[in-house]
């Protein structure tokens, strides 16, 4: 998630020879990206018209070293601290720039490095730290509310507004932000387990639509693999922090109707004929049978295995977290072969196609609630701007997130949003993505507090098993008595 | 003299309470904490005396059994190898040859890179898809396909040893050379007069003068191979199927991931233990009070 797009960006070298075809391919997408730019600026533009601020002026309290804000009527405005993790710094600075502009509040931003956010987070909240609001991960969500460490937005905000982001949420991102039944957050991103393929690789094999099932997939692999000649056309990712195996586990699970846990939070593939049983067969199979996919991906993260699927050579399907892995693919800049092949999001494959959705979210932290009502009235601002809708009612950071990023979004209205959709059709497919979030489901077992411990067991066990240090069938019963052992 | 020694209670009290709010007091903390239960997800219970179920859960878990051999097969792999490194490069640049300065100089470089950064540049090194390793080894007819390296269990280990001991070879090399010129070169002309060979002076004049030095590189070398956690946070994350979660990334896992502080805690108190019996160990056996006189 380190790559900044470069979109607008020729990397076309002067003096280079290029054909007709490469030629026009790069005109193409050198509007594409002309466009993008375009809808970007103009729609930072329309956020300069936004409300008129209420800032009278900005004061330094002499002593107190801190700057403070104060309003028309004399008030003093708390500034504000948000953590987040290193993705887009720039971005995020920017946007705190607006909401200060905006809504009168000085803000500070602490960018923490992506791997070691949750440790340091941890040792914030220990050791209370001045964060007011923070980036929270879904697998992480439920141990830190029932820790103490988040506060519910449903105590702060207007309930007005708490129904209708309720309302306009996806099911599944709300569920991923709710605790004891009180919705903790609005989502900084939300995405869902992505089916990506190689249309143009296929085409070549004789194959006009992408698989339905995982048999097919099986298959036209094998083809792949056969006819053009590519090792392992099937990646995934299933290195240990991005606890990617387990995730992998539960899609294909929920794509065939099936769930890891049942309503009881029993595990259920202790049963052979269980879809989540079957599912991890799957994947044995098509890295020690069919040959399709390779032990590499537990070292590869998501987005590498993205840059690996328009690599040389290119590969032929990829199951990710981040859809918008498809927005680095095909805009040309991002990767070294970006729009070079023609790469499709396909609805999961499966019974159901349904997937997996998860999200990032925005929550207001303990800290904040030590400094105050006042405090934590201004940390809903910020929340309800960088996630929801800003005053004029417009969703207008997630939106910036999508033009400038192509990042996963859970607020339903969006994907009616034309300037949304004529920028996703310059990569992707608006209508699918929004069918496939509506076809997800969050994982099961997440709103457990032992969870994420589970996932970096299970991810030991299920590693150990695709490499034959143990049985499939041991690594699965100790997967399942793991997870009791947590129930208890 | 009572002047002198307030004069020394003066200087060592700010240090001293520096030490006690920053080290002793998060020991003790830690201690404390490791008898009681400390699950951050479970606020209710934090603080219920729990005796020594803690340490019996942790010390007879499978997963601290495996973390502990794991620990023990890096430490085994990479400890004799870094010790034998660092003498062989402080007796080579203890010679005098043109370039000597220079190379000593180039020797600091991987002891200056943070072990991050240092563990980043390993695992661009040895990638699955554009190592130089790979290219290296496939190139020259060695190996038919590149090689996964981080999701082979021993070769994960492997690489994880040997940017263990990149890091640590040129801060022993140094301590050594520095021992190594202080042996007195008469006492090494006499041995050589009497017939003794480069070997024998070695074993019998240069090793008696090197021999503090070397027990202080081992304990130093022996602590941090246990404590070894910034090149499996880099490289491995624990993984291939937990072949490098060793016992520092086990504290990390329990007291960060999974939010148990009494578990790492316990997981932390039995690594200390384990280094600081290593370290009375190793100086009962080279005999320090001895080789230093007193």
């Amino acid at each position: 998630m380190k790559r900044r797009s470069s979109v607008g960006y020729s990397h076309v070298a002067y003096g280079a020879r290029v054909s007709r075809r490469e030629a026009i391919s790069k005109i193409s997408a050198g509007l594409g990206a002309a466009v993008v730019v375009a809808g970007v600026g103009g729609y930072l533009a329309g956020n300069l018209s936004a409300p008129a601020k209420i800032v009278e002026r900005t004061v330094t309290v002499a002593g107190a070293e801190k700057t403070v804000t104060v309003t028309a009527g004399g008030k003093t405005l708390p500034k504000l601290t948000l953590s987040a993790w290193t993705y887009r710094p720039d971005i995020i600075e920017s946007n705190l720039k607006f909401f200060s502009t905006y809504y009168g509040y000085p803000t500070e931003l602490v960018v923490l490095p992506s791997a070691g956010y949750t440790a340091q987070m941890v040792a914030n909240f220990t050791g209370e730290k001045e964060i007011d609001v923070c980036y929270v991960r879904d697998s992480e969500f439920v141990g830190w509310a029932s820790a103490g460490w988040l506060v519910p937005i449903e105590d702060i905000a207007p309930s007005d507004k708490i129904k209708m982001y309720k309302q306009e949420l996806s099911p599944g991102a709300l569920e991923s932000m709710t605790f004891q039944g009180k919705l903790y957050g609005l989502p900084y991103y939300g995405d869902v387990m992505s089916f990506l393929y190689n249309a143009g690789m296929l085409e070549k094999i004789g194959v006009s639509k992408p698989p339905e099932n995982w048999d097919q997939v099986t298959e036209i692999c094998l083809e792949v693999k056969k006819r053009l000649n590519i090792e392992t056309p099937f990646w995934f990712s299933g290195v240990a922090v991005d606890w990617g195996l387990p995730r992998f586990w539960q899609t294909l699970t929920i794509s065939e109707g099936g769930t890891l846990f049942d309503e009881d939070l029993k595990p259920t593939w202790e049963d052979k004929e269980s879809p989540a049983y079957r599912a991890m067969k799957w994947l044995w199979d098509a890295i020690n049978v069919h040959e399709i996919a390779s032990v590499k991906g537990f070292e590869i993260t998501q987005e590498q295995g993205g840059e690996a699927l328009a690599g040389d050579p290119p590969k032929g399907f990829c199951l990710t977290g981040f859809s918008y892995i498809l927005y680095l693919l095909n805009i040309p800049g991002n990767f070294p072969r970006s729009g070079k092949e023609n790469f499709k999001q396909a609805l999961m494959p499966g019974k159901t196609h349904q997937t997996v959705s998860y999200v990032r979210l925005y929550g207001i932290t303990k800290m904040a609630a030590k400094r105050g009502k006042d405090v934590l009235n201004a940390a809903w601002d910020l929340v309800e701007y960088l996630g929801g809708k800003d005053k004029v009612g417009e969703y207008r950071v997630m939106k910036r997130w999508i033009l400038e990023s192509g990042l996963g979004f859970v607020q339903l209205p969006l994907y009616e949003d034309p300037l949304v959709k004529s920028n996703i059709k310059l990569w992707g497919d608006p209508e699918l993505r929004s069918n496939q979030l509506k076809l997800s489901r969050r994982e099961s077992g997440l709103g457990h507090p032992g969870y994420s411990e589970w996932l970096q067991y299970s991810t030991k066990e299920i590693q150990a098993a695709v490499l034959k240090q143990k049985s499939l069938d041991e690594a699965l019963k100790n997967s399942a008595e793991k997870w009791k052992s947590l129930l208890k | 003299m009572r002047s002198y020694t307030k004069t020394a209670i003066a200087f060592i009290i700010p240090p001293f309470i520096i030490l006690a709010l920053t080290v002793f007091y998060p020991m003790v903390y830690s201690l404390y904490i490791s008898f009681h239960k400390w699950d951050l997800k479970s606020p209710a219970t934090i603080g219920k005396f729990v005796g020594l179920d803690n340490y019996s859960y942790v010390l007879s878990s499978s997963e601290f059994i495996s973390s502990l051999l794991n620990t023990l097969i890096i430490v085994g792999i990479s400890l004799p190898i870094s010790l034998i490194l660092s003498l062989g490069i402080a007796v080579l640049i203890n010679q005098k040859f043109r370039g000597r300065r220079i190379l000593q100089a180039v020797l600091l470089i991987p002891w200056a890179i943070p072990s991050v950064a240092g563990g980043v540049i390993w695992k661009w090194i040895f990638n699955p898809n554009y190592g130089v390793v790979n290219a290296i080894l496939y190139a020259s007819g060695l190996i038919e396909k590149y090689i996964a390296f981080f999701s082979d269990p021993w070769l994960a280990r492997i690489v994880v040893a040997l940017a263990f001991i990149y890091k640590g070879v040129p801060f022993g090399a140094l301590l050594l050379l520095a021992a190594l010129q202080i042996v007195p070169s008469d006492i090494i002309e006499s041995a050589k007069i009497d017939g003794a060979g480069t070997l024998r002076t070695f074993i019998n004049v240069t090793w008696y003068w090197i021999k503090p030095s070397f027990l202080v590189l081992l304990v130093l070398r022996t602590i941090e191979a246990f404590r070894l956690f910034d090149e499996i946070y880099v490289l491995t994350y624990g993984g291939p199927a937990g072949a490098t979660t060793v016992l520092g990334w086990q504290i990390f896992l329990n007291a960060f991931s999974y939010l148990r502080f009494d578990f790492g805690s316990v997981i932390s108190y039995f690594l200390a233990m384990v280094t600081v019996s290593l370290s009375l160990i190793y100086m009962k056996i080279m005999g320090t009070k001895e080789v230093l006189g007193k």
